[in-house]
């Protein structure tokens, strides 16, 4: 019999395939995986199926259900191959395999056995793509949510820690428009100039690493973390 | 705090590195957040290369001395985390703050434990080899064993990422090479240091490695020893092979520098304590580093170290003794053990006179050392070597080639070779792509010079020479496997598909026909002797995979499907595809089969979709060839040649395809486009009869029928057997008034294939033309017999009837063809004209 190759720890071990397709599914780690990936991807997926597919909210909705249902399971995850290289691809495949098989079913079943997969955060006051293709409005939902969870996350993280100042001096003077200056977001909060700037520093280095997170997880390999984080960026850069 | 779509602008700017340097304009004050954005449209606008900062300056938004100050806050901001030097920012719940220090084996971290709200240090692991890994664990293991108020205790081993990590109790003081204590404090922090030794001594853990730089002493003077990177259990193998040595050369004992780990023992500790002492009390190592390495070595042999009195005069004679007894030449001649020399510090520290006593001489020594004599000029050897190549100081670094087996060096290129092969099977530029494949051929190479008794490097190197087109090559990498394992399954499914792939690439597609207003494939061709050898090779290696082991049954379902459409059984080869491809839809190659045989049977919509999937997953020329056919015979030409032209990017030189475009610009009557692409397919590929047969249906659309003529003789020329080129020259000659001759060559085409209706059709006509009405009918009976409903052919049938002056018989062709026309055939209004009359 021939020699099976030991597996590579990186990435494959990591990645989204292997997560959800273990078998340990009462594992709590895999239950915290599974909720993550429906707040990085239900907005996507929910808002390519109307596009691409021009399908009803409740419709789109439906089927986004049945998608992660499905990734919960084995078989439907085995599919996924180095070859698909990004989770995202591999997601628009299936979708399409979903959607052709909706379309060939005359009534509307209740699926899933009845469970029901509802995302913490339904939609609200986020921003809608026009004038792109269902594919483009795709990757810069999906960009937005990697952005809006990475943002919460470190939020969370420093309220934890008992900094909320880092995070406030970062939302001060790097995300909000117009962003607020050292010298009159040290006024604000307090602090000194060169705290707000060590905060910002600091928070910029986590939230890279937390958006850096999300991103090889849904890439294939750590070389393409980099790149993949600058493509969603791009997306937004030049934005006024 | 709610993001918005207004905040992802500043947002992106700041987390990227393009525009970082606007951003930080803007909070620094330089800049209004209105001037930033005009000014960031403009500099997109110019899309000249240069950067932001010059742009702004250019503009006199900012000052030179301004941008100098934004970029040095730039490169603060934006020193991207190294892990393997740098800060990792989080490492699971623990959050990073500041570098401690680097010990022997990793960098130490601060970090904030989340979850338990407390302090702790982080060791990360250097980037090594597996027994580097090993000794990383092992130190881990080691502490973790241990419990003693005096060493710094593990809480947890992490693995994260890729990486190992120790999460340690944080001591926030100062290693003790950086602090100068009185005599006795030293004293005291030495005893409890020794009593830790003796803890660890206890647990049979050696700690080898002791010296200032491992104990860390807190502000209310407590020493702790850490670093257990060079730790060992008695009695597990030691990691280093004889004639390595292991430990910081300044506090190296004798044993050690000659690498006689035979002889390292719990007095090798000791010794460690003696030197520990010392530079406790003089502030500088026993023996000094700044020589070379061998004299460090030689002093260690040879010389006793100056008294700490006489380097500090604070210091009491008995401390001297105490040291001297520690770092003994011979380990017989030490204190037995750390607990005995603890005890001799609390003698002192009580003022008592320590047990220790000079007992140590040069003699002794070097008679020690003239037993030892051929080890020492090895050590001495090996140290030279080592300190010169690498340029270190530390002796933690050992010759890891020599631990490296041959089957790590197999495991170390085979997965380096699947890692290349991944990162090129992923990279979406052609010459990325093939560098990254190239490498792990490379790495293949080494791991089947290595261990050429595997069949799986030579599986590998196959599929990798697949991907750089060298098909025979992989072909025999294949073959190689097989032959070491002769139930290797995916070998020969590689091997098979390779074999079938060919024999359907080689199979021509059935000649489209028009028939009415539809298109229909012809019957496929016989087997040449050429293909039959690919198909018969195939068939055995799927015979034997259908034996094999380690092949999912799904891969069967490719090499049966892949046969059956090569042979013409479509429906049997796409179901088998089908199967196929419900559990591979990641494979862009069986998509594409699957694409062809759809589009062979006539299911165009079926086969337009397995080409998008296939060419979504993997843009190559012939799908998109592919494509453009299938939407070519769906009517949709200017689609088809928007694909063809893609096809062609990819692909310039493809005669084929220039000629399928061709053939689209025709249909959109573009035939000076579709000319230039005629003439350009023949000058690539001169023997090409298609080029030439579809030129001259231009020509003789444009009513050239003197240069169709010669195209289409040219066609035939090149392939006697072309019976398209032969209807098509009969046709212009028909035209041309040369009945006569027209139907000389319909007879050639007809002795090629016989029974061929649209042959027997345009016979008919030239009949008629010659005003052989019986003639015609014989004809257009023989069409109709294999194409029944053709309007057209019923249609000159009623004609033929007509002029025989039988008007019912005609009016019964007439009603036919009407029935059987599509609402679109033209002469449909006057067919209902002359039912009427």
């Amino acid at each position: 019999m021939a020699q099976t190759p030991a597996r590579t720890p990186f990435p494959s071990d990591t990645a989204w395939s292997t997560v959800l397709g273990a078998r340990d599914r009462a594992s709590p780690e895999w239950r915290t995986r599974l909720d993550q990936l429906i707040q990085l991807y239900w907005r996507p997926v929910c808002g390519y199926l109307k596009r691409r597919w021009g399908l009803a909210d409740d419709d789109a909705a439906d089927l986004t259900q049945e998608l992660f249902l499905k990734c919960c399971d084995e078989r439907f995850m085995s599919g996924a191959c180095p070859e698909n290289g990004r989770f995202r691809t591999f997601l628009k495949v299936k979708l399409r395999g979903l959607v052709i098989d909706e379309l060939r079913r005359s009534s509307a079943l209740k699926r899933g056995g009845g469970a029901r997969i509802v995302p913490l955060h339904p939609d609200g006051d986020e921003p809608k793509w026009t004038g792109m293709s269902p594919e483009d409005a795709f990757d810069r939902d999906w960009a937005w949510c990697v952005l809006h969870e990475s943002l919460r996350e470190l939020e969370t993280t420093c309220a934890a820690q008992g900094r909320s100042e880092v995070f406030k001096a970062f939302w001060h003077c790097a995300v909000m428009e117009p962003p607020t200056s050292y010298h009159e977001c040290a006024k604000l909060l307090k602090l000194k100039e060169t705290d707000v700037s060590n905060y910002v520093f600091r928070a910029r280095a986590l939230l890279r690493e937390i958006v850096r997170r999300h991103v090889r997880e849904s890439v294939l390999t750590e070389a393409d973390v980099e790149p993949e984080l600058t493509s969603i960026l791009q997306l937004f850069e030049l934005c006024s | 705090m709610q993001l918005k779509r207004e905040h992802l602008g500043n947002l992106c700017r700041v987390l990227g590195r393009r525009f970082l340097l606007g951003h930080l304009a803007v909070v620094n004050g330089y800049l209004t957040a209105d001037q930033l954005r005009d000014s960031l449209n403009d500099h997109r606008a110019a899309g000249s290369g240069i950067p932001l900062g010059e742009f702004l300056v250019k503009r006199q938004l900012l000052t030179p001395d301004q941008l100098r100050r934004l970029l040095e806050q730039q490169q603060q901001l934006d020193c991207a985390p190294n892990p393997a030097t740098e800060a990792p920012v989080k490492i699971g719940r623990y959050a990073v703050y500041e570098r401690l220090g680097e010990g022997g084996r990793g960098i130490v971290w601060k970090a904030w434990d989340e979850e338990l709200q407390r302090w702790v240090a982080v060791k990360v692991s250097r980037q090594g080899s597996a027994s580097w890994r090993e000794r990383f664990l092992r130190e881990a293991r080691a502490a973790a064993k241990l419990r003693h108020p005096n060493l710094i205790e593990v809480y947890e081993i992490l693995h994260h990422e890729g990486r190992d990590y120790i999460v340690m109790k944080f001591v926030d003081g100062r290693p003790l090479h950086e602090l100068r204590l009185e005599p006795r404090v030293a004293a005291a922090l030495l005893a409890d240091i020794c009593d830790a030794v003796q803890s660890m001594h206890d647990h049979g853990i050696l700690h080898r490695d002791i010296k200032p730089h491992n104990i860390i002493v807190d502000g209310e003077g407590r020493g702790y020893l850490g670093d257990f990177g060079l730790a060992r259990e008695l009695g597990t193998a030691p990691l280093t092979l004889d004639g390595t040595m292991v430990g910081t050369p300044q506090y190296m004992s004798p044993e050690q520098a000659t690498a006689r780990n035979d002889q390292i023992s719990f007095r090798t500790d000791v010794y460690g304590l003696g030197g520990t002492l010392y530079h406790a009390l003089t502030n500088s190592p026993p023996f000094q580093g700044n020589r070379d390495i061998p004299s460090l070595i030689t002093d260690i042999l040879n010389e006793v170290p100056p008294p700490a009195s006489q380097v500090n005069s604070s210091v009491p004679a008995e401390l001297d003794l105490i040291i001297r007894r520690a770092m003994e030449k011979h380990p017989r001649d030490r204190y037995p053990s750390a607990a005995a020399m603890a005890e001799d510090l609390r003698r002192f520290l009580r003022g008592e006179a320590p047990l220790a006593h000079p007992i140590s001489g040069v003699r002794r020594t070097v008679r020690w050392v003239q037993r030892n004599r051929r080890l020492t000029v090895a050590a001495i050897a090996a140290a030279v070597s080592l300190a010169t190549a690498a340029g270190v100081v530390t002796f933690t670094v050992v010759r890891q080639a020599r631990e490296t087996t041959v089957e790590d060096a197999y495991r170390t290129a085979f997965q380096s070779g699947i890692d290349a092969w991944r990162k090129g099977v992923i990279s979406v530029d052609p010459p990325g792509r093939e560098r990254w494949i190239q490498e792990s051929v490379r790495h293949f190479d080494r791991a089947t010079a290595t261990r050429p008794e595997r069949p799986d490097p030579w599986l590998w190197r196959g599929r990798c020479l697949r991907l750089l087109g060298r098909l025979d090559d992989a072909e025999q990498s294949w073959t190689h496997s097989i032959r070491i394992d002769r139930r290797f399954g995916p070998a020969l499914f590689e091997r098979a598909k390779y074999y079938l792939d060919t024999y359907v690439q080689l199979r021509p597609a059935p000649t489209m026909h028009v028939s009415g207003d539809r298109l229909r494939p012809g019957r496929p061709d016989p087997e040449t002797p050429e293909q039959r050898v690919w198909r018969e090779k195939g068939e055995r290696d799927l015979a034997q995979a259908r034996e094999a082991e380690g092949l999912e049954p799904s891969a069967l379902r490719y090499l049966e499907g892949a046969l059956a459409i090569g042979q013409g059984r479509l429906p049997e080869g796409i179901e088998a595809l089908r199967q196929y491809a419900a559990e591979n839809d990641w494979d862009p190659a069986a998509l594409a089969l699957l694409a062809g045989a759809a589009y062979l049977s006539g299911e165009y919509v079926q086969a337009e979709t397995y080409f998008i999937q296939s060419l979504h997953l993997e843009p190559k020329a012939h799908r998109f060839r592919g494509r453009g056919d299938t939407r070519y015979c769906l009517g949709r030409y200017a689609d088809a040649i928007v694909d063809y032209t893609e096809a062609l990017a990819l692909d310039p030189r493809n005669a084929a395809t220039l000629c399928n475009r061709a053939m689209a610009y025709q249909a959109l009557r573009e035939y000076d486009l579709s000319l230039h692409d005629y003439s350009r397919a023949i000058e690539f590929q001169p023997d090409f009869a298609r080029a030439y047969n579809g030129r001259g249906l231009v020509r003789s659309e444009q009513l050239d029928y003197a240069g169709a003529r010669a195209d289409f003789e040219q066609a035939t020329e090149i392939n006697h057997l072309y019976v398209d080129a032969y209807n098509n020259l009969g046709n212009v000659l028909v035209m041309e008034q040369q009945v006569d001759e027209a139907i000389q060559v319909y007879d050639i085409a007809l002795g090629i294939d016989a029974g061929n209706p649209e042959i027997h059709a345009n016979r008919g006509l030239a009949q008629m033309a010659k005003n052989e009405p019986r003639a015609a009918l014989v004809d257009f009976e023989a069409s109709l017999k294999t194409d029944p409903d053709n309007a057209e052919v019923l249609y000159q049938c009623a004609m033929a009837w007509k002029s025989l002056e039988n008007p019912a018989t005609a009016r019964e062709y007439l009603k036919r063809a009407l029935a059987t026309s599509s609402p679109r055939w033209p002469r449909r209004a006057k067919v209902e004209r002359l039912l009427e009359e």
